[in-house]
């Protein structure tokens, strides 16, 4: 630390620090407040102590023309968000006199908010931390800002010179179609299968589970291997060490948290969808073929895929292990509630688990955890349904990104832009990544602080270390308009769930509300990207062609598991 | 020339020309308040946006309600219940919507939403004169007792953050609670402060920090029809986009300045 502070203070003392003329602020001052946080928060960092500050003194002389200024930003409630809005919106205050207000809410609020600004016109807030879900509906409507054009005309002298774009690793996912960028990624995470590893390897437990079964407790590369495991656990293991235990874990409250349940990867990892990455094409994993850029329909009578063998499938499979194999509070849970369950140390294994949870999932003393820090969990790959072939995304990922509307005056776009930059810059983004583990830049994933950190991370470094960080994709391009759309998954699963509904005419009332949606979407916005659906056909017409929407296959499959060494492989 | 000559029936014509327009006006609401195109409203008191019934003022967000189902052409009625009741009305009876309601995933699946029907930013409010340290983040308040009053979504918000909240039976009880120092910073949405504090007369300081935004809707029973509920949001949408609502809020500010509260 003290070499650190020394060469801080050689290079303050050679170098006088004049921020602005248009800044109050004396460079003694500002250098006291920029030593202060340098040392004390934005360590590690991937630049060199003279690089952050050469960096810090960009943000402060570009944001000069707004000093006093306060704006507002909104995103999820996750830890990078926390950390966000508990520190580095007071750096950024500290260090440039623009004051922001961060806030965090849940998910379903953020994309309420955007969705109001975008429909009234009122600007409600300066950004939007905004998940890239949204890239389909943003491209389409043209409400929100190009980045790309943006960085080279207004906002040129609000650019970080070295923002290096390139070593972002989710542009792909805020790209559109028409080749613009339209969010700057902020934060990612994947969803992938979670297990207790210290279970798994336990002796007696192998034993049992290849006396009854015929092969090795490890992990699960298709459904009924998970099937099994979670049967195993449920029906058949039920106590370990005097406390109830359970194979599988979900939810299935019916709010808006499960519907991202079901569309971020069920249909996937169940195949529903096309080959083709980072979603399927023509059809994607949420059912919904195009046509070049146009969404034509998501029923199997217009050639989509919601209602169609391997979703209904998929489904099914959701909501038959939910009741089977889950604890019975986990049908009143959402999102939230069972992503914290797991710390409870009850759950053997979740087929897909959101690695947002990683810290939590980490915090020493809890039952999932070693005494050295280290945790009993590890994540792997999900396991793949029946209708899933190679050539298929593999999981999903979130991409939270910045995301800027027209509605907003442009000098608060300038703004927040720059606060925007702030919070993943290379000054501060490693520390970030250490905090809320969720990487964006491959220099961050790359840094020895991050190698240091792996064998307490459960494997997170090293999946985002493979391939894998390409190949579990968020939702894609062909769904025009997430808000609306997404509530359909809720309310059509959660009656499948209640049984109020079966599967198979949930799945098909879901299908027709989407097709009359992209109706409704593309008459009341016409473009050569708008919806327009496929007449209707006879279903064999499109299930007898290659690909999806796919005939009904024997969805018995021999069950297959791998060690974890093995199983991660397919990261690289 | 064309035109209705009065000179020999000038009385009844005279007559016809003024019940004329009354007559066109009755007929168009007719044409345009189908039968099943009524809605019920119940709402509960929350000070400056709904006031009592017996009040000659009914509140801000009454104003914006009254304007949106003119332009839309949709008949209703307005009855003020407790906060509880009014949601519990408006989710058992078919013509029936309750507002403001903050949306959240919980209450989603329960109603069918006409939103934003107002849009509030909370700040966190001490009184004049009352030291304490600035507060930058949110975060800086967490060393603090914060009021907040029950059934208050950011109230809730700030406790699921793990903050020190005070939860008053209503809004304006917090008022007295600053002045007690029983609570050190006080949550409310912007006008909701200022209201209160000059009704009561104690001077508050600017807020520390805005530090939320809210949304309210009219949250609307399921069985009210999709195209009714269509037709709202879309004349929701034109009147903020064509200002409206940002006159009747401007006229409103300027009226309840000219009327001090009761």
């Amino acid at each position: 630390m003290y070499v650190h502070l020394a060469i801080i203070c050689m290079y303050l003392t050679l170098v006088s620090v004049p921020v602005n003329a248009a800044h109050e602020w004396d460079s003694t001052q500002w250098n006291s407040i920029a030593t202060h946080w340098m040392d004390s928060e934005f360590q590690p960092s991937t630049l060199s102590p003279e690089e952050q500050l050469k960096e810090l003194r960009w943000f402060a002389s570009a944001a000069a023309p707004y000093r006093n200024m306060t704006i507002r930003v909104v995103s999820e409630r996750i830890d990078t968000h926390t950390y966000e809005s508990n520190v580095l919106a007071k750096a950024f205050h500290e260090l440039t006199g623009i004051r922001v207000i961060h806030e965090v809410t849940g998910e379903d609020d953020v994309i309420k908010k955007l969705q109001s600004q975008v429909n009234t016109k009122v600007s409600l807030y300066d950004a939007y931390i905004n998940d890239s879900d949204l890239i389909g509906y943003h491209f389409r409507s043209q409400q929100a800002i190009m980045l790309d054009k943006f960085m080279l005309g207004e906002g040129k002298s609000v650019t970080l010179p070295t923002l290096d774009l390139d070593d972002f690793i989710g542009l792909e996912f805020t790209t559109a179609p028409d080749g613009h960028l339209y969010q700057l990624p902020d934060q990612q995470f994947a969803n992938l299968y979670w297990y207790r590893a210290d279970w798994f390897e336990r002796p007696d437990l192998r034993t049992r589970f290849r006396k009854r079964y015929g092969y090795d407790l490890d992990v699960p590369q298709n459904w009924a291997a998970y099937e099994d495991i979670a049967e195993f656990f449920t029906v058949h293991v039920k106590n370990l060490d005097g406390n109830r235990v359970w194979g599988h874990m979900d939810y299935g409250k019916r709010d808006p948290s499960l519907g991202w349940r079901i569309s971020d990867a069920w249909l996937s990892l169940g195949g529903t969808g096309d080959k083709g990455l980072p979603n399927g094409v023509p059809v994607d994993e949420w059912g919904i073929r195009v046509d070049g850029c146009r969404p034509v329909g998501a029923s199997v009578s217009r050639g989509g895929a919601l209602d169609s063998p391997a979703a209904i499938y998929s489904v099914s499979k959701y909501v038959e292990w939910l009741k089977k194999y889950a604890p019975p509070e986990a049908r009143k849970m959402n999102f939230t509630e069972a992503g914290n369950s797991l710390v409870e140390g009850n759950i053997a294994q979740q087929i897909w688990w959101y690695s947002a949870f990683t810290a939590a999932l980490t915090k020493p003393g809890t039952e999932i955890m070693y005494k050295d820090g280290k945790p009993k969990w590890r994540m792997a790959p999900s396991p793949k349904g029946a209708y899933w072939e190679d050539g298929m995304k593999l999981g999903y990922q979130d991409a939270g990104s910045w995301t800027f509307l027209k509605s907003t005056p442009i000098e608060r776009v300038k703004a927040a832009w720059l606060y925007a930059q702030f919070v993943v810059s290379k000054t501060v983004s490693l520390k970030k990544t250490l905090v809320g583990l969720t990487p964006v830049r491959k220099s961050d994933i790359d840094a020895p602080a991050l190698t240091k950190k792996a064998p307490y991370l459960g494997g997170l470094v090293e999946f985002y270390r493979s391939r894998g960080r390409d190949v579990w994709t968020p939702t894609g391009t062909n769904v025009p308009d997430y808000t609306r759309l997404s509530n359909f998954w809720w309310q059509y699963v959660g009656q499948a769930v209640s049984g109020k509904l079966d599967v198979p005419s949930a799945m098909q009332a879901m299908a027709k509300a989407f097709d009359q949606t992209l109706a409704d979407t593309g008459e009341e916005s016409p473009g050569p990207c708008s919806p327009k659906l496929n007449p209707e056909s006879p279903s064999e017409y499109w299930l007898n062609r290659p690909g999806a929407p796919k005939p009904a296959l024997n969805e018995e499959m021999k069950a297959e598991t791998l060690p974890y060494e093995e199983a991660i492989r397919v990261w690289n | 020339m064309s035109g209705i000559d009065c000179t020999g029936w000038r009385r009844v014509c005279v007559l016809f020309l003024i019940i004329l327009p009354m007559l066109l006006t009755e007929a168009f609401a007719a044409d345009n308040h189908p039968k099943n195109e009524h809605i019920n409203f119940v709402s509960f008191t929350d000070y400056p946006y709904i006031f009592e019934q017996t009040s000659s003022e009914p509140g801000l967000v009454v104003r914006y309600v009254d304007a949106l189902m003119k332009r839309a052409a949709i008949s209703y009625t307005l009855k003020i219940f407790p906060p509880k009741r009014a949601l519990l009305f408006a989710a058992s009876n078919a013509s029936s919507c309750v507002f403001p309601v903050e949306r959240s995933q919980e209450r989603e699946v329960l109603f069918s939403w006409v939103s934003p029907i107002s849009i509030s930013r909370h700040g966190l409010f001490s009184l004049t004169g009352r030291a304490s340290k600035d507060i930058k983040v949110l975060e800086d308040a967490n060393e603090f007792v914060i009021g907040s009053y029950l059934g208050s979504g950011v109230g809730e918000h700030l406790k699921s953050l793990l903050y020190k909240v005070d939860f008053a039976a209503d809004n304006a009880a917090n008022i007295h609670k600053l002045n007690a120092k029983r609570i050190d910073l006080w949550a409310s949405d912007t006008l909701s402060a200022s209201f209160i504090s000059d009704a009561v007369g104690v001077t508050l300081d600017e807020a520390k920090l805005e530090f939320f935004t809210t949304l309210r809707a009219i949250a609307c029973n399921l069985f009210i029809p999709d195209s009714t509920i269509k037709k709202m949001n879309k004349n929701l949408r034109a009147m903020y986009q064509d200002g409206s609502f940002e006159r009747i809020r401007q006229e409103f500010e300027r009226d309840y300045l000219l009327l001090p509260p009761a």
